[in-house]
């Protein structure tokens, strides 16, 4: 039904009508021209909000990389910190051995005198005139004669020998704080099987390398005692292929073991012969060193492969 | 004078064995003889290391090195013929490190990465031990080592080996 009309003829009443049109095309249109610019202003948010959306999403890729770039980080710290502390180390088993050293010439310079004062005095001189009067006229003699002297003087030294023996394997003991030093190692094993052991010692590579012109001191004795402990886990294993085998990193001495056929068995022998044999030591104990074995992954004792730089761990 | 009554180091122990200090560790580990006080042998003990650690004077001193246009394969072949004048067959094995003791040290490498690769090849076997590795020319192999030796026969992993050298 429609609204009644006022017009008093057709054209009036049309006339009404088109105004009525007009009037609400205008409405309409108005109303279409607010939403337009709603709907703008709505898609100028919501490209602000993509822009933001994308700068986001390129920040969180940053920071993802830089997560997936923290383990090789990590582990070349990790290398790089434990042979800072193993160079510090090598150091003060440096200072020991000097010090050992000094002590072990003092109470040999002394000992011809020690002993000459103690009981075994009058053997020693006994020893002494052989020496000097009695074996260079041996061969003038004839043989009964020369082979009972002989006999007699090899008592006298058996006699001395137990004596100097008894005093120079008593470990030299120095006035010094104790002073713990670490005998790292590790066992490569990438498909759980051990493959290789690496033991990496804060004593000088030379000390192998160049045994010959050093001789015995503290550091020769932490290797050897290193490599008694291997050779006891492996005849504690049952694998009579281990083979030490001596070279350098960083100036340190290392020993690798190739363990192909060895199994964890000898892993778990070497975890606990290397505890007792570093532990007993008398000479490292008498210079005032606790020497601590420990297990770590691989990784932070074989250098990085990977061509990352190794950050300074401080 | 009192020197020769005091028990020996590791480093002279090795020098008058004829090893390095390691091997002396490792036969004192063999022998049940380890300290238990210091680092120091008897001078008997080192003796009888000598012969538990089967370690022999070294065998070059009048070896005969056979003419050949490369020194290196020259070295290998005599030590394989030394190997064989010595008997060091099957079950007479010798300990490995016999057959370079005395060499430089570029020969004793060779002579060590010769032998295993001989082992592949099975001209010779290579048993491991607690004294370490024995060494002994694999009996079916006999007559291929002496046609080796006499420059008969070649070997493709020795001829490689010196190709990286």
């Amino acid at each position: 039904m429609t609204a009644a009309t006022t017009a008093r003829s057709v054209s009036d009443a049309l006339a009404e009508v088109e105004q009525w049109r007009a009037e609400e095309e205008a409405r309409h249109q108005g109303e279409i021209l607010d939403v337009d610019q709603e709907i703008k202003n709505l898609q100028s948010a919501i490209e602000n909000l993509q822009h933001q959306l994308e700068a986001l999403d390129r920040f969180r890729s940053d920071l993802g990389a830089k997560v997936r770039e923290l383990a090789p980080q990590y582990v070349g710290r990790a290398y790089r910190s434990v042979y800072d502390v193993l160079a510090t180390q090598v150091a003060w088993v440096a200072e020991r051995e000097t010090l050992v050293a000094v002590a072990e010439k003092t109470r040999r310079d002394a000992l011809p005198d020690m002993l000459g004062r103690s009981e075994i005095g009058p053997v020693l001189e006994e020893f002494r005139q052989f020496k000097t009067t009695v074996e260079p006229t041996l061969k003038a003699l004839p043989e009964s004669y020369r082979s009972v002297i002989q006999r007699h003087h090899q008592g006298v030294t058996d006699r001395l020998r137990d004596h100097v023996a008894a005093v120079l394997t008593t470990p030299i003991t120095i006035d010094a704080d104790e002073r713990s030093i670490d005998v790292i190692y590790a066992v490569d094993a990438p498909e759980g099987e051990p493959e290789l052991l690496v033991l990496v010692l804060p004593v000088p590579e030379t000390v192998h390398r160049n045994w010959t012109e050093r001789g015995d001191g503290l550091s020769l004795w932490i290797s050897a005692r290193v490599v008694q402990a291997v050779y006891e886990a492996a005849a504690s294993a049952n694998f009579a292929k281990a083979q030490v085998v001596a070279g350098g990193h960083q100036g340190l001495l290392v020993i690798e073991v190739d363990l192909a056929g060895a199994g964890m068995s000898f892993v778990e022998q070497l975890d606990r012969h290397i505890t007792e044999v570093l532990s007993q030591a008398p000479e490292l104990g008498g210079a005032r060193l606790k020497i601590v074995p420990r297990r770590l992954e691989i990784d932070h004792v074989m250098p990085p492969d990977d061509g990352t730089e190794i950050a300074d761990a401080r | 004078m009192l020197d020769e009554l005091e028990p020996v180091g590791l480093t002279e122990a090795a020098r008058r064995i004829g090893t390095d200090p390691f091997e002396i560790v490792r036969l004192l580990v063999a022998a049940g003889a380890v300290p238990e006080g210091p680092l120091l042998i008897d001078a008997e003990i080192v003796d009888k290391l000598r012969g538990i650690g089967r370690i022999e004077s070294p065998w070059w001193q009048d070896a005969t090195i056979p003419k050949d246009s490369d020194p290196s394969r020259a070295r290998v072949r005599a030590a394989v013929q030394m190997l064989l004048d010595k008997g060091r067959v099957g079950e007479e094995r010798t300990r490995m490190d016999n057959v370079w003791r005395g060499l430089e040290e570029g020969d004793r490498r060779l002579l060590e990465r010769a032998f295993t690769v001989f082992s592949e090849e099975g001209m010779v076997r290579i048993s491991p031990s607690p004294i370490g590795p024995l060494l002994s020319i694999e009996p079916v192999a006999v007559e291929a080592a002496k046609k080796f030796a006499a420059g008969k026969l070649d070997s493709p992993g020795l001829r490689a080996l010196l190709a990286e050298v």
